[in-house]
């Protein structure tokens, strides 16, 4: 009969079971980056057209967005609301965290909203210039889905021949 | 199975060094190659934020997916792509799936994961070749990462 009272701890397997279920709980929980998506869906029944906006009876919102002086200059049909800094290029993973900093463009949002219920069928129209940054247009975009806005169109200038 | 060794000492634990190095070097190749196999289609890239951002489930197989990196690169797949090259590959794509009602149309939707800092003109070069005659790609969605405020 085993006398052996004392329980010997085999150290290996017990190595193998962890890292295996480790691996196991690894790969059960979903590790993507939280994505989330604003659908912005390109007008399917006029699709990219070369029309003057001033053909279109009913003013729409014009969001603009100009670059000048390493600031994003961002006005609703004319009238400033925000002047962001362009930031620049991240030298440390703390800078690279700042940019997905939410840019809350209150001003923006409260403009177009005021304008959007006193006329709910007008479209908006997100303009921006050559040169400014993903970040700001999206904090534009957001702040007008944020006003209520669902018709949001961006302008597209036409294709440079030189590339 | 008797043993004849009785532990009465505390004996120091002896840690046998091969099977370890074995499973580390298992785990090693075994994330290899699982992210590498997870990961084709989406870049690493900074995402502006944005509050309206709905989550993406990623479930849409028929989605096509275009990265733009920082300096407004255009990478699918890994691969990157000239603005010509870019607009052979979406009229490619886009006959995949016609709308069955409408054949100026593709039911593809797409994903444009731009780069914070890249300016936007790339997303605009993108979304001008989705819109090109005999393309017809509508349902265009922009990646952002869902924002918290600073206080959340």
């Amino acid at each position: 009969m085993d006398e052996e009272k004392d329980p010997q701890l085999e150290i290996t397997p017990m190595i193998d079971v962890t890292f295996l279920l480790l691996i196991f709980f690894m790969c059960s929980i979903k590790f993507k980056q939280l994505e989330g998506k604003l659908d912005s869906y390109l007008p399917k029944d006029t699709g990219v057209t070369a029309t003057n906006i001033l053909e279109i009876p009913d003013e729409p919102i014009r969001v603009q967005l100009r670059v000048g002086g390493g600031k994003t200059k961002i006005t609703v049909n004319g009238k400033t609301v925000a002047n962001l800094t362009i930031p620049k290029a991240p030298q440390t993973t703390a800078d690279e965290q700042q940019l997905k900093t939410l840019i809350p463009l209150d001003d923006l949002r409260v403009q177009v909203g005021t304008i959007h219920r006193q006329n709910p069928e007008l479209k908006c129209i997100i303009d921006p210039d050559e040169r400014v940054p993903n970040m700001h247009v999206i904090a534009a975009l957001d702040a007008c889905l944020a006003a209520g806005i669902e018709n949001i169109n961006f302008t597209i200038p036409p294709k440079k021949k030189a590339s | 199975m008797a043993r004849k060794k009785k532990k009465n000492t505390n004996e120091p634990l002896e840690l046998n060094l091969t099977p370890m190095i074995d499973v580390v070097f298992n785990l090693i190749i075994f994330f290899m190659i699982v992210t590498d196999l997870s990961q084709k289609e989406l870049e690493l890239l900074t995402l502006p934020s944005a509050m309206s951002a709905v989550e993406d489930k990623g479930q849409d197989k028929k989605r096509i997916i275009v990265n733009i990196d920082r300096n407004g690169k255009v990478i699918i797949k890994r691969k990157e792509y000239t603005l010509d090259e870019l607009a052979k590959y979406l009229f490619g794509e886009a006959q995949i799936l016609r709308d069955p009602e409408n054949n100026l149309f593709c039911d593809r939707p797409i994903l444009i994961r731009c780069d914070s800092l890249a300016t936007f003109s790339a997303v605009q070069d993108v979304m001008r070749q989705c819109a090109e005659r005999g393309v017809g790609i509508w349902k265009v969605q922009l990646a952002a990462s869902v924002g918290k405020a600073d206080d959340e």
